[in-house]
């Protein structure tokens, strides 16, 4: 997979084609031009692929969340005492 | 960047390989987060037991304190075409959802100088001295 090429792809998928998989766990096709499977739960879509022929490792999985909220820091880990 | 529905975010694909299956999934690069954590169903994919995993107490920004397992994986990530490093990690496993895997100092960062790119929205990672794995 070349990564510069998938994102390019991925880049012009249609905003208004992915808000129907908002809030879902989604399968990007090799190319990242499409989407091939998708499903909330993210075991279920491993199982998906894997009965559809693809190897997990290889198809990159990602999250739907939309529209996209303003975040002040991915999340900050803290060990117990705060420190 | 204001009204828009999609903000952009220093996100790396990553494969996390475990005892029975991978998994490939996207990353948030996080440098505010010591560790890196991913969300419980990413160990039950890859097949890492937590049953007698060590836990600790930890705090994810806006959420109550929560009980993180650890466990020894394997990551991998590549640009598909030159460059491909692999790496063994202990990584944290959260019971609770996260939409983005939680890519942090430990585990990944601590092994990559990472330059932002603000102005063309990408990150460069290049690994340094620490990284002891292997690029393939």
């Amino acid at each position: 997979m070349d990564i510069r090429a998938f994102r390019s792809n991925q880049s012009r998928f249609p905003l208004r084609k992915l808000q129907k998989y908002n809030r879902k766990y989604i399968a990007w096709s090799p190319d990242g031009s499409r989407i091939i499977a998708s499903d909330k739960d993210p075991e279920k879509l491993c199982e998906k692929l894997v009965r559809r022929g693809y190897k997990p490792g290889d198809v990159l999985v990602d999250t739907v969340v939309l529209p996209t909220k303003a975040s002040l820091g991915g999340a900050t880990l803290f060990g117990e005492n705060g420190t | 960047m204001a009204g828009s529905l999609i903000l952009p975010r220093p996100l790396i694909a990553v494969r996390i390989t475990g005892p029975s299956n991978s998994w490939l999934r996207d990353g948030l690069l996080d440098t505010g987060s010591d560790e890196t954590v991913f969300e419980q169903s990413v160990a039950k994919i890859i097949g890492v037991d937590l049953t007698h995993a060590q836990s600790r107490q930890i705090q994810l920004t806006g959420r109550k304190p929560l009980k993180c397992r650890y466990a020894p994986i394997v990551l991998r990530i590549s640009d598909g075409l030159k460059e491909t490093y692999e790496w063994s990690a202990v990584v944290g496993f959260v019971n609770v959802s996260l939409w983005r895997l939680l890519l942090g100092c430990a585990g990944l960062l601590q092994y990559f100088d990472a330059d932002f790119q603000g102005c063309d929205t990408q990150v460069i990672l290049r690994p340094n001295r620490a990284f002891s794995g292997s690029r393939i």
